[in-house]
């Protein structure tokens, strides 16, 4: 395998030392290119108080095109389906190299916060979502509750 | 009657020359007509006169008295031979008797005594009979005759010192002439008789007869095959072999004529062949050459000699053809050169000395060698009971020579004191103890030479006669000790003593391996035995402190370096002769004998130097054709060494024939590589060493040359060993010494092979000129005159080359150097370049929207703060900063992969704004003013910069050249301070590699390139800059032409290389590589070769590996070479 370049570990460095608050992600000591990742749902939004785990891989080609990443905690979300894969634009098409992991993240917790039905990656949810709001608004939560609240 | 002429006789024992001087034996024998080999007489009459010397008085017989007596004794004879027998004998008191025993043992021939041919000797058959050809065999029947009776009267005296030794049995069946008296016995003794007719053809010349043995000396019986009366008759005439016979089987009745019986004849081989005095041998030999050219010149030499020499020659013939085919018949082969046992598989028959055609001009098809061949070459050059005896442990004397040396380089010193016979400077050098014996004994014995490689080692037989077999008594004389006994395959010479070739030749040939420290060995040798301690007088100046180093241009400084690196006496310098400092006489510069004159111990010039006083003073030469005593020819020096010897291989060159005559008491070779391609390239350092009787060319022809074009290799080289293996010396790298260690341990080296993709306008290039190439070889194959476009279909393939490197070599201002392009009449290729620079696309508008959007980027540069987005390094590194024109600045090479990678939009990776390669800015070191930005921009708060923005243009840098900068950039962030080697085959690439990493920016790279065009001061400048030790974080770069520094420098201070290009040679490459990888050498040596993918360059490499398994140098045959071209040239048109 090639050498680590110099980006990922730079980059790798500030998540530790510089973390985004509700948002770590730790290197896996086997592949540092496989993070574990976990985002907590934004206040006032239905993931609140949710904990999401999700994982991050960064492919040879990092950062010329971009990460791979995919919730593993089930969750009720217009824009993720039944396997956590995730549709957003900044991951497909709008990738640009000066975007980082971090800003990746971010931008899946603000996903969260505004789940959009229009550009549906799971068409049920995103019918559900879009004929009844409010129910799906509750089974999200209720999801949340259910898969990705820590039991303590 | 009287003419005067010279005669051959078999040389006799020396016991009867009151002892005479070796070297003189040819002049001083010859006045002693019994042991002389040449011998002036009159005619035929040399024992009457001898004889007339008892009986003093002359008294004339009556004619009518002499007849009757004659005829009362002999019979009827011709009145002709009467009146020749009356002439001749009548004034003696015996001369009936002497006229009888002429007629009985060798009647005059009657054609002689005709009266028109009385005064010709030379020519005895009448011209009636006479064929042109015959001619040779006239000679050589009357010469046989001859003698054969000079032997005859000899024979007594040497019968008492005679030995003679088995050698043989041949069995046969004999056919009686006559008949027999009674039936053949088995075992009974027969004696061969040896019949020289007077009046006879050549056939019947050799006819031997086998008499019965009585008391009345024998009776003609039979005769034996013809076949071997021809090769007994010389045996028997050069009193060279005995022979005993005896019936193998009874006949039951009496033979009738033509019946046939068995019999056995034992061969042996007599003392009398057997020559002692080699040296005259030698001489003989030698004579017979240096009659040739100065028959050519005007001989100097007295007639005496010119005429001699043909019977000699002749003789030498006789005795060759007589023992090479006895040799064959009793199946004795010689044994190996080396090795006792062992017998030469295939002892073919010799080559003779007289076939030696002279025109030196008529050369067949070069020889080369092949890999295998050389290295049997150089493995047979290995070993030698002389180098294992010599000690490991000399040193050169600290007062003169202060570095230490490695054990090989000891061992090597010692054996260049013994090859300048030094003995005694080796003895104080070696150790503290001195030589022990057995090592000096081994070093006399080498003094003593080697064996002459024209000679061939015999074992003796066991004597299987058949006196022996059957259980008799040994007849024959007393058995000699000695085992071995050696013959001359060339000319028939035998010897039982080794023949050693001595040679008085002081130096050699130091052929160790490149990187092995040649030069460091060559300055102990000098620093050993500075002076002559014994000058001898010459007829030039003797400079006998002086030791000249003649060596490439490029050398000259490394080695006035190394010679003051070494040097720790004060009174020794080195002056170098060169360029300006040439001196038009050296005598009073180099020869003083005032006390306190300063003369170098070292002078060090140039090939170059040498050659252009050469062929300056070359029209000038003396009537003699000696050359006038200007410069370097105006002194005899006391030692010359010669670098990169290989520079005079080819003897025709002037460079050669301009150091073939500089004169000095020793002369050394340094070189790694002694044969470049053929073993012909040796001759010229025999010649330049003067080694005896190698370096006379139609010597050196007819004992290699010829017999390796017959394809005798293993013959050839066994010669050539003989020929070099006192005076010369390789070791390598991988050969390991006496503590069973190699020799030299290197650090490990790493070549990575980088393949490199072509940028968008390289590939339509490629792409257009691949499709001509392809054409043009099509229609070669087609036509089948493929290598009749071989010009052609090469400059198309450098074309390839050329795209792979950079663009700009095709054409214009760097047009390649040292290749013929007809460019000018290449309309199609000019528009076709022309269009590919026109269709870039994305570019913009015009000039003036360039300058617009250029100078409104200035504000936006903040190199300190700068990071680029893409790798997140900040600050950007100048050479790489690049900015956008929506003012973003990023790397070049992170900013370029972004925008070349295929998934990605084309856009600004901060601001998506859309954005192209073609609308890219860098910086440059310049700086740039307030007023002129003020002047585009219309900003009245213009500032000054201190760089200068330029607008990017991705097709001038090419992909390799990219690639070599982001190497080099990451060499200088991992290692800063280290040093790099850029090589290039083509100098003109290297300019453009300089130019691109100069803009790249001064803070990082110090940029050094070295190539044919700077001159010597400017070259050692630039290597010494190179080679100083860095300490700011920069990294210096040293771009250097393969061809102008390829050989022979010593680049150790860096351990990295990027070759630009491949070569198609594979050692080239190597060669290249050795630079850094050699000694002195600390560390891992990583090289990267770029080549572009897919491209013609990938199968180069596919032709080195190739060239790198059926070996470099190629077969003898131009065939051969010419179908490895086509299949070379195959190779690279296939897809």
């Amino acid at each position: 395998m090639a050498a680590l370049p110099k980006r990922i570990i730079k980059e790798t460095e500030r998540l530790v030392s510089d973390p985004v608050p509700g948002i770590t992600a730790i290197p896996s000591e086997d592949n540092l290119r496989y993070f574990e990742v976990t985002i907590d749902g934004p206040n006032h939004s239905p993931y609140a108080d949710g904990v999401f785990n999700l994982e991050l891989y960064l492919p040879d080609d990092y950062p010329m095109c971009a990460p791979k990443v995919r919730f593993l905690t089930k969750i009720y979300h217009p824009n993720i389906d039944k396997l956590g894969r995730i549709c957003l634009d900044v991951l497909k098409d709008n990738w640009s190299p000066a975007l980082q992991i971090r800003t990746i993240l971010l931008s899946i917790q603000a996903l969260l916060g505004a789940p959009n039905p229009d550009d549906p990656l799971a068409n049920d949810v995103a019918d559900d979502w879009k004929k009844d709001e409010k129910r799906a608004i509750e089974i999200a939560k209720e999801w949340t509750l259910k898969y990705a609240t820590k039991k303590d | 009657m009287s003419v005067t002429k010279k005669r051959f006789f078999v040389p006799k024992e020396k016991v009867t020359v009151p002892s005479l001087d070796d070297k003189s034996s040819v002049e001083s024998t010859a006045l002693s007509p019994n042991t002389s080999l040449f011998v002036e007489d009159d005619d035929d009459e040399d024992e009457a006169d001898n004889e007339s010397d008892v009986t003093p008085l002359p008294i004339q017989i009556p004619l009518g008295q002499f007849e009757t007596e004659l005829k009362a004794t002999v019979g009827d004879i011709s009145p002709q031979i009467l009146s020749y027998l009356y002439n001749k004998h009548s004034n003696q008191s015996d001369g009936v008797k002497q006229a009888v025993s002429e007629l009985l043992t060798c009647p005059p021939d009657i054609n002689e005594l005709l009266p028109n041919s009385t005064q010709q000797t030379e020519s005895p058959a009448p011209p009636t009979q006479k064929r042109p050809t015959d001619d040779v065999n006239e000679q050589l029947q009357s010469l046989s005759k001859r003698i054969h009776l000079a032997s005859q009267a000899h024979q007594k005296e040497v019968a008492q010192q005679t030995w003679d030794r088995y050698i043989g049995s041949i069995d046969v069946q004999a056919w009686a002439t006559r008949p027999t008296f009674s039936p053949l016995k088995y075992a009974e003794k027969l004696s061969l008789k040896r019949l020289i007719p007077k009046n006879s053809s050549m056939k019947s010349s050799s006819i031997i007869r086998l008499s019965t043995i009585d008391h009345y000396g024998g009776r003609e019986i039979a005769r034996i095959p013809e076949d071997l009366t021809r090769i007994f008759s010389p045996l028997i005439d050069l009193d060279i072999a005995r022979f005993e016979v005896s019936v193998l089987e009874g006949t039951k009745r009496r033979l009738s004529t033509a019946d046939s019986f068995l019999i056995q004849i034992d061969v042996f081989l007599k003392n009398t062949g057997f020559i002692k005095n080699l040296d005259a041998l030698e001489v003989k030999i030698d004579n017979l050459s240096k009659h040739k050219n100065a028959a050519s010149k005007a001989a100097k030499s007295s007639n005496f000699h010119a005429t001699s020499e043909t019977d000699g020659e002749a003789a030498l013939r006789l005795r060759q053809y007589a023992l090479s085919r006895l040799f064959d018949r009793l199946r004795i082969k010689p044994l190996r050169l080396n090795d006792d046992d062992e017998e030469e598989e295939n002892s073919d028959e010799p080559i003779s000395l007289d076939s030696d055609d002279e025109n030196e001009q008529v050369e067949s098809t070069p020889d080369q060698l092949n890999l295998d061949q050389l290295k049997q070459f150089y493995q047979a050059n290995n070993q030698s009971k002389l180098l294992e005896s010599l000690p490991e442990t000399t040193v050169p004397p600290s007062d003169n020579f202060k570095l230490n040396l490695r054990t090989y380089q000891k061992h090597g010193l010692s054996w260049m004191l013994t090859r300048e016979n030094e003995i005694s400077t080796l003895d104080q050098l070696s150790s503290e103890q001195g030589l022990s014996t057995q090592s000096k004994r081994d070093i006399e014995e080498n003094e003593s030479g080697t064996m002459n490689p024209l000679w061939r080692k015999y074992k003796w037989p066991k004597n299987m006669s058949f006196a022996v077999s059957v259980g008799g008594s040994t007849q024959s004389s007393q058995e000699r000790e000695d085992e071995f006994f050696y013959a001359n395959v060339y000319n028939g010479e035998l010897s039982v003593e080794k023949p050693i070739i001595k040679n008085s030749l002081r130096g050699g040939i130091l052929a160790d391996e490149m990187g092995l420290g040649k030069t460091i060995s060559a300055l102990a040798l000098v620093n050993s035995v500075p002076y002559d301690t014994n000058p001898e007088k010459s007829n030039k100046p003797y400079a006998s402190k002086t030791t000249l180093i003649v060596v490439p241009m490029s050398l000259l400084s490394q080695w006035k370096q190394e010679f003051e690196k070494c040097n720790n006496n004060n009174n020794h310098y080195c002056k170098l002769y060169y360029g300006d400092e040439i001196e038009s006489n050296l005598t009073w510069s180099l020869c003083s004998t005032k006390p306190n004159a300063k003369i170098p111990t070292v002078m060090i010039t140039t090939y170059g130097t040498v050659l252009n006083e050469f062929t300056r003073i070359a029209r000038a030469r003396d009537e003699k054709g000696e050359l006038p005593p200007i410069g370097l020819y105006s002194v005899k020096f006391f030692r010359i060494i010669i670098d990169e010897g290989h520079n005079i291989r080819n003897r025709n060159t002037k460079t050669a024939k301009s150091l073939y005559e500089l004169e000095s008491s020793r002369k050394w070779i340094l070189t790694g590589t002694p044969i470049v391609n053929r073993l012909d390239d040796l001759y010229s350092f025999t010649k330049f060493l003067q080694l005896d009787p190698w370096s006379n060319f139609s010597y050196w022809k007819t004992f290699v040359t010829l017999p390796f074009e017959q394809r005798k290799i293993s013959q050839t080289l066994d010669v050539i060993k003989s020929i070099l293996e006192p005076i010369f010396l390789r070791r390598t790298k991988a050969m390991k010494g006496r503590d069973g260690r190699p020799l030299v341990e290197l650090p490990s080296k790493e070549v990575i092979i980088e393949e490199i993709k072509f940028n968008d306008q390289e590939e339509k290039l490629y792409g257009y000129f691949k499709a001509r190439a392809f054409n043009s070889f099509a229609e070669g194959l087609k036509s089948g005159q493929l290598l009749r476009q071989y010009t052609q279909i090469l400059t198309h393939i450098l074309r390839l080359r050329q795209v792979c490197c950079h663009v700009d070599l095709i054409g214009g201002a760097h047009e390649m150097d040292d290749e013929i392009i007809d460019l000018e009449s290449d309309e199609d290729m000019k528009k076709f370049l022309k269009s590919i620079k026109e269709q870039q696309q994305n570019r913009f508008e015009n000039d003036h929207a360039v300058k617009k959007t250029m100078y409104s980027l200035y504000s936006k540069v903040d190199i300190e703060n700068s990071e680029c987005s893409i790798c997140t390094q900040s600050p950007i590194p100048f050479g790489e900063m690049t900015i956008t024109p929506c003012g973003h600045s990023y790397c070049l090479t992170c900013l370029l992969e972004h925008l070349d990678f295929p998934t990605t939009t084309k856009t600004c990776p901060n601001c998506r704004e859309p954005i192209s390669k073609y609308q890219l800015f860098r910086l440059r070191n310049q700086k740039t003013t307030a007023n002129e930005i003020r002047f585009h921009t219309k900003e009245p708060k213009a500032e000054n910069y201190p760089f200068q923005l330029y607008l990017y243009d991705p097709n001038r840098s090419s992909s390799k050249i990219q690639a070599l900068i982001k190497h080099l950039h990451d060499i200088k962030s991992q290692t800063p301070n280290s040093k790099v080697i850029v090589f290039s085959q083509f100098s003109s690439y290297l300019d453009i590699i300089e130019t691109e990493l100069k803009v790249q920016q001064d803070n990082d790279f110090v940029i050094y390139k070295f190539d044919g065009r700077l001159n010597l001061k400017e070259r050692q400048k630039l290597l010494d800059d190179f080679n100083k030790e860095l300490s700011d974080g920069k990294i210096a770069i040293l771009l250097l032409s393969l061809k102008a520094g390829g050989v022979g420098l010593n680049l150790t201070t860096a351990s990295r290389a990027f070759m630009m290009d491949p070569w198609w040679s594979p050692s080239i490459e190597d060669q290249a590589i050795d630079r850094i990888h050699r000694i002195g050498q600390n560390e891992t040596v990583k090289v990267v070769r770029f080549i572009m993918e897919n491209s013609i360059e990938t199968k180069m490499l596919k032709i080195q590996e190739r060239k790198k398994q059926i070996g470099e140098a190629v077969a003898a045959e131009e065939e051969e070479r010419r179908k490895r071209r086509i299949e070379e040239i195959q190779i690279l048109f296939e897809e």
